[in-house]
């Protein structure tokens, strides 16, 4: 059992994925906490403390994005430019998952700053394998800038 | 123009026909004359020999001369009326000269042998001699003068046979430039211009009208060259506007059909996981067919996403642009098949690809067909004994024709219109699974190079598959 961390943020709208991707983490044994916003508008209220998350003094902000294209109201590509457009936030680790591997997808994810795109497999066994991987590189492998660098 | 000529040509004629006809009167008059002058001065010679012998013969041929002369002045053929006076006044000498030797005649038949009668006799002879001969002198002057008038006349008429001649040389020669250039700017023009618009809509450019008003045949021929081109202009407006709205339509199915793929994988992610989540934390609940029943939902949503990243490929396929280049073909073959054993271990096929085996196409595209081709050989071989997969290229009317060979299962050739068909198979999943996409995959990527494929095949003893790859010269999209 990993140490619990810093938060991932899940930006999933589809209840039936959602749980899968829930499923596959805690198959893959993180400890990381996993907050869930289910459209584009909830994802920034929670990364900014605006609307119902104004209570959150996060500051630190969430360890990873998992971050959906197809989205309501704001769709993947907003909240991505949006997270990319401010100082607080513009260094966390953003992973675009979509069942979508249409080469403008893809280009269009990087373009706006994504740091890698990752398309969710049909089979749940893979599902579990890209699900340990990602969080095994983004969570453990990977070293973030010092926070004085992200401010 | 022709009846200008025409009428031009008749006057000319009429006037050099005059002309000519003057000139023979002249001729003919100038010949009158000098029969005149000669039996005027045989007429002098005739009573000399009259006064010098007194013979019979002598005044009866004078008498018949004299005659003969004033028939020719009576016939003598009036001209102007200067010639006219002068024939008249020749007609009255003439008469006054019958009158003296009428009294010459009668002086000498009737003279006294009197001296004094001789003398009187011989003085009036000599005086009518004279007088006679003064005036037919006069009269062969007179006609003289006639002769020269006439002179006058005939040279006139020649100048003017020269003039009209001239003159009708020149008028031909300005009729053969003005036919020159009347053809010139009635014909060669307009058939140079109409030959010009051929080219140019020849060229693709419909907007080319020739716009020829003038009414001849070569007009009429121009001016339905512009109805055909107004024809093709309209038609290719409509051809124009159905592309587009064909483009417009492709592009809408092909964002249809991805966004379908995209949506279709989330409930068969759903199945699929939910169904293995069934089996990881309620297996002690369920029985064995339970359990095999969610293992039939797993592997049909697997199968189905499979289909569904199939049909996406398909449809992109089509939108890829064409980069043609050289492509080793034999080479592309080799590499593949040492791929293929991997896919199912323990089988062995014998590999026969021809050496050298070159193609213009894009290299791609290519390999995604040649990979099908060769999966489906391999695939459909995998039930036979010693099989034998076979690649290489023969000429075919001058076109070079890629061939894959197998002696695998094969198939009927009665269905062999739905082979390249998607989702189409021939043969049973559970014998040889397959999304049935691969050959309508490789026929929309020869058809992106122009070319054409067919298959041979006997069922039970194998198929060949060949295609063609055209010129490629220009990008259809299919």
């Amino acid at each position: 059992m990993m140490p619990a961390g810093k938060a991932v943020l899940l930006v999933e709208d589809d209840p039936d994925d959602e749980m899968l991707t829930l499923r596959a983490f805690r198959q893959s044994n993180f400890a990381n906490p996993i907050v869930v916003a289910r459209d584009g508008i909830e994802a920034l209220d929670y990364l900014f403390a605006r609307g119902q998350y104004s209570g959150l003094a996060d500051e630190r902000g969430p360890a990873l994005v998992l971050l959906d294209l197809k989205l309501p109201k704001l769709d993947g590509l907003g909240v991505l430019r949006a997270i990319r457009a401010d100082e607080r936030t513009r260094l966390i680790p953003v992973v675009v998952m979509t069942s979508s591997k249409q080469d403008d997808d893809v280009i269009d994810s990087y373009n706006c700053g994504a740091n890698s795109y990752v398309r969710k497999p049909i089979d749940f066994v893979q599902f579990v394998a890209a699900a340990r991987t990602l969080g095994t590189y983004w969570l453990m492998l990977n070293e973030t800038p010092p926070e004085q660098w992200a401010k | 123009m022709v009846i200008v000529s025409t009428i031009m040509v008749l006057i000319i004629g009429a006037m050099l026909v005059g002309a000519d006809r003057d000139v023979g009167t002249a001729m003919r008059e100038t010949e009158h004359s000098r029969k005149i002058i000669y039996g005027i001065t045989q007429q002098r010679f005739l009573m000399v020999e009259y006064i010098l012998h007194h013979h019979e013969r002598a005044k009866v041929q004078w008498r018949a001369s004299h005659e003969s002369l004033a028939r020719d002045f009576r016939s003598g053929i009036p001209g102007g009326s200067g010639e006219q006076v002068l024939v008249e006044v020749l007609r009255e000498r003439h008469e006054e000269i019958g009158a003296a030797f009428s009294r010459l005649i009668e002086n000498h038949e009737s003279r006294s042998s009197t001296v004094d009668g001789i003398a009187a006799s011989q003085e009036l002879e000599a005086r009518l001699v004279g007088r006679i001969l003064d005036m037919s002198q006069a009269n062969i002057d007179s006609t003289a003068q006639l002769e020269k008038l006439n002179q006058a006349g005939l040279d006139d008429a020649r100048r003017r046979v020269r003039t009209l001649v001239v003159l009708a040389l020149l008028f031909m020669g300005v009729l053969i430039v003005g036919s020159a250039i009347l053809t010139l700017h009635h014909i060669l023009n307009p058939i140079a211009r109409l030959q010009r618009g051929i080219n140019v809509i020849a060229d693709g450019d419909l907007g080319f009208r020739t716009n020829i008003a003038s009414g001849n045949e070569i007009g009429a021929l121009s001016r339905a060259f512009d109805r055909m081109a107004d024809g093709l202009e309209r038609s290719r407006a409509k051809l124009e506007a159905r592309t587009r709205q064909l483009v417009e339509a492709n592009t809408e199915l092909e964002s249809f059909s991805d966004s379908v793929s995209h949506d279709l994988r989330g409930p068969l992610r759903s199945m699929d996981g939910f169904s293995l989540a069934l089996l990881e934390d309620y297996a002690s609940r369920l029985d064995d067919e339970g359990r095999d029943f969610l293992h039939r939902i797993r592997a049909a949503s697997q199968r189905m996403g499979c289909l569904i990243d199939d049909l996406l490929g398909l449809s992109r396929l089509g939108r890829t642009e064409l980069k043609l280049a050289r492509v080793d073909l034999s080479g592309l073959a080799r590499e593949i098949a040492a791929s293929l054993p991997g896919a199912s271990p323990g089988r062995t096929v014998q590999w026969q690809i021809d050496d050298g085996v070159q193609v213009r196409a894009d290299k791609g595209l290519i390999r995604i067909a040649m990979q099908n081709l060769l999966d489906n050989a391999w695939k459909f071989t995998g039930k036979s004994p010693g099989a034998t997969i076979r690649v290489g290229a023969v000429e075919r009317d001058g076109e070079q024709v890629i061939f894959v060979a197998d002696n695998g299962a094969g198939f009927d050739m009665a269905h062999a219109d739905r082979l390249f068909g998607a989702f189409q198979r021939l043969h049973h999943a559970r014998d040889f699974p397959g999304t049935g996409i691969g050959l309508a995959i490789v026929q929309r990527v020869i058809r992106r190079h122009n070319g054409r494929i067919w298959a041979e095949a006997t069922e039970g003893k194998g198929a060949t598959f060949f295609f063609t790859l055209g010129e490629a010269d220009h990008d259809a999209r299919g």
